[in-house]
């Protein structure tokens, strides 16, 4: 459901917004159920299974190129869709790809980020990192070069072998085994790098995940039990997206430690962080309650003005002078059925916010104008609202969403 | 944020500076949420018009630039020679 623009949802109706749940076609839902993993960016997606990876949606292929071994991009056939022997191969330009394409590699596909226009590829059993698509910027990490028209190698070798690559708008970040971090591309810290760069600043606190708004970046450490013991963050606050006052419109790195002490004080456990486009969610258990805390923007239905309150302004809180970082928060009301419900997914998209519950039903609120909600309207909903049952699992990105259902 | 101009109020989404967007064949471009991008004409700039839309959906940036600095920004931008004004 949502926006087919990019055609990500890869239907022919490039114009058509999908307001209500519609489902693939047969070939389609085939094609979708045998992929091991569904990636999904603002523009285009990527599946992958075993060492193939199929690439739909608005990016840039060239059928013309070829990887380090020789691979190029092949149409993958499916029945039900258009005649793709009348594809057409125009080269190194960006395309809007209604049918998957698919490369092979020689090595399983360990993990891959999207970013806006372009994408990371690590393969198991490799030190190195792949890129594809339109870097500007240098995300792309290819030195001069700002297209890629199949997945190409960085040249920077890893041999402390790649933990897991983060791809962002205009910026990529890479951990390494041993918690070092990489960055390049334009971030808050330096502008056009188009070659990784050690990260020194954040040796120290061995960094394990990277979390990306659109200008705003959350650094985490966790201990073996998945716990954040450290937390980090940079980028852009004018819209109050790190908690920050929105006077304050960015900051270069700063530890969080007292945030991470304000929650816990509060006694808000399983900590865990995501962004939107603009805004920070934090989402944890306040005694047996799940609690989903906003920063940032609040339009778009994002926050509920009638429902939701500034964290400090809940009858829970007494002593707001304790928890001063915790001051622009919002704790979001979910409503009696999903404070009662364990939530097993949290999905962010750029404006708009799912949770799928241990009951596999899934809720949606926030920004609807392409019907990426799948309520069957185009109106923005401030409450969480119930979209579907049945549900195995979610992707979406932009202002779309693809739904995988349990086969029963 | 609201912002005046004219007799129209204009929602708008965020405001941007011109050094952060990208400049392609007279056109300024800057990512928007929805999977497009927000455009303007950088002669629309010269003619003070200050407001980028996104083709796919309903919302607006206000781009924030010095008008007599114009043509050096879009010259840094585009890496060659500009001039719209």
């Amino acid at each position: 459901m949502g926006t087919n623009y990019n055609y990500c949802l890869m239907q022919e109706n490039r114009e058509k917004d999908y307001e209500s749940i519609t489902p693939f076609s047969e070939s389609h839902s085939e094609f979708l159920n045998k992929l091991e993993n569904i990636y999904t960016g603002p523009k285009h997606c990527i599946g992958t299974f075993h060492d193939k990876l199929y690439i739909w949606g608005e990016t840039n292929v060239d059928f013309d190129q070829e990887d380090e071994n020789g691979a190029k991009w092949e149409v993958v056939p499916l029945p039900d869709s258009k005649d793709t022997s009348t594809f057409n191969k125009s080269a190194c330009k960006e395309m809007l790809l209604d049918i998957p394409l698919s490369i092979t590699f020689h090595e399983r596909v360990k993990q891959v980020s999207i970013g806006f226009d372009h994408s990371l590829l690590v393969l198991e059993n490799s030190n190195f990192v792949y890129s594809q698509g339109i870097g500007k910027q240098g995300e792309l990490g290819l030195g001069d070069q700002t297209k890629a028209g199949v997945f190409k190698r960085i040249s920077t070798e890893f041999s402390q072998g790649v933990r897991s690559v983060k791809a962002g708008v205009k910026r990529s970040f890479l951990i390494t085994q041993d918690f070092q971090v990489y960055a390049w591309g334009t971030t808050d810290f330096a502008k056009k790098i188009n070659v990784p760069q050690h990260f020194k600043e954040l040796d120290e606190h061995l960094i394990t995940d990277i979390v990306l708004g659109f200008k705003h970046n959350w650094y985490l450490s966790r201990n073996p039990e998945g716990e954040i013991n450290s937390l980090l963050c940079s980028g852009d606050n004018k819209k109050g997206q790190l908690g920050f006052d929105s006077s304050r419109k960015s900051t270069s790195l700063e530890m969080r430690s007292e945030l991470l002490k304000n929650l816990e004080k509060l006694g808000i456990q399983k900590v865990d962080i995501q962004c939107t486009w603009n805004s920070t969610i934090i989402l944890g258990m306040w005694g047996e309650t799940q609690v989903v805390l906003i920063t940032g923007s609040t339009k778009y239905g994002v926050v509920d003005p009638e429902k939701d309150l500034l964290l400090l302004d809940s009858d829970k809180v007494c002593n707001k002078e304790d928890f001063e970082e915790l001051k622009y928060f919002y704790l979001k009301d979910l409503g009696e059925e999903l404070n009662n419900s364990g939530i097993t997914k949290f999905l962010t998209l750029n404006e708009s916010f799912f949770v799928v519950t241990e009951k596999n039903e899934v809720y949606g609120w926030g920004w609807n104008e392409h019907g990426n909600l799948g309520v069957g309207t185009l109106e923005d909903e401030s409450t969480p609202t119930l979209i579907t049952p049945n549900v195995k699992n979610i992707y979406g990105n932009g202002a779309y969403t693809i739904i995988n259902y349990h086969d029963d | 944020m609201a912002d005046a101009l004219g007799d129209d109020i204009v929602d708008i989404y965020d405001e941007v500076e011109i050094e952060d967007m990208e400049y392609e064949d007279g056109i300024l471009y800057y990512p928007c949420p929805c999977g497009d991008r927000f455009q303007i004409p950088a002669e629309s700039l010269a003619g003070g018009e200050k407001i980028a839309t996104c083709p796919s959906c309903s919302l607006k940036i206000e781009v924030i630039f010095e008008l007599d600095e114009l043509n050096e920004t879009l010259t840094d931008l585009a890496g060659e020679p500009i001039s719209v004004c």
